[in-house]
């Protein structure tokens, strides 16, 4: 049972000081470690929503390089979509090494690239994936980078 | 030791204080804005090639691997070139049925301790239509414990 009295009680004293020091620590710690782990790299990315990207352990990725994007339902060069089938896949196959070439023919310092980054989601059956592989080896795309999600 | 340019005055003291609560406003801000840029999927390549591309054969290596997976989920392996091997993997007694990738590596492994000029030679990886991407990538990267290279066949 509660003692009710009626004598008047001292007031708490509620002069409550936040320690702002040690949250400033707390958060400059904080703050470096997250910008110590950010991916800073000139070739950063990230795939496109929908793809899952298969686990295996890959080697970090360091240059830069044609991306093609391929999930269930379609196809991006370097963000653009493209239609499914071979000859659509062809054309722009096509389209990015004349862009290509015309920079070589600009600037003797830049050699033709046959570097690919596939971005490919787990799922894609290789049907779909040789059609785009074969489409890009024709115009001199050789060089496959597989994208996939490190395991740790 | 009094200080002879001070002309007589007394030397002041200042106490400064830095205002720690706008810095932590800073600190707050930065930390939402790198926690919603981050990326905190790691994410790597696996380098591969062509292996062959109208015609064109891959380059010559002791020894060379064709892996094709099959529909069937079995996984056909040939050696050619300093020695001859082939072999049929079955599907694992798994359910759902799936590609023994495990076996693979062990016959690759047998196989690169009785020659060892298997560790320099390359591997092509195959594949029937209906194999979903994952199991190729899966192939690549136990193939690669073993061999030196390894390309994308049947383009």
């Amino acid at each position: 049972m509660v003692k009710r009295t009626f004598l008047k009680r001292p007031a708490i004293e509620e002069d409550f000081s936040l320690q702002i020091t040690s949250m400033a620590d707390i958060f400059t710690i904080i703050l470096i470690f997250l910008l110590k782990s950010f991916a800073t790299g000139q070739f950063a990315f990230s795939p496109s929503k929908g793809i899952t990207l298969p686990v295996a352990v890959g080697s970090a990725a360091q240059s830069e390089a044609l991306k093609v994007e391929v999930s269930r339902d379609a196809i991006l060069i370097e963000g653009r979509p493209i239609a499914k089938g071979a000859p659509a896949l062809a054309r722009a196959f096509q389209h990015e090494r004349k862009r290509q070439n015309l920079i070589v023919s600009k600037n003797p310092s830049v050699s033709r690239d046959a570097r690919i980054l596939i971005v490919a989601d787990q799922e894609v059956p290789y049907s779909d994936l040789r059609t785009v592989l074969t489409s890009a080896a024709t115009q001199g795309y050789t060089d496959f980078k597989l994208a996939v999600a490190g395991r740790n | 030791m009094r200080n002879p340019f001070s002309m007589g005055r007394t030397p002041q003291k200042q106490e400064v204080d830095i205002n720690l609560a706008s810095i932590i406003d800073c600190l707050t801000v930065l930390i939402t804005f790198t926690l919603a840029s981050a990326s905190f999927l790691s994410i790597g390549v696996i380098e591969t090639g062509a292996a062959s591309v109208n015609g064109v054969a891959p380059a010559k290596t002791p020894a060379h691997v064709s892996v094709v997976l099959r529909n069937d989920h079995s996984i056909q392996v040939n050696v050619r070139g300093s020695f001859r091997q082939s072999v049929q993997i079955p599907s694992g007694n798994t359910a759902p049925a799936a590609w023994n990738l495990a076996n693979l590596g062990v016959t690759l492994d047998t196989w690169s301790k009785a020659h060892p000029e298997l560790l320099k030679s390359s591997a092509t990886i195959e594949s029937e239509s209906a194999v979903p991407y994952r199991e190729i990538v899966r192939a690549i990267e136990t193939s690669r414990k073993t061999v030196a290279w390894v390309a994308l066949g049947g383009l």
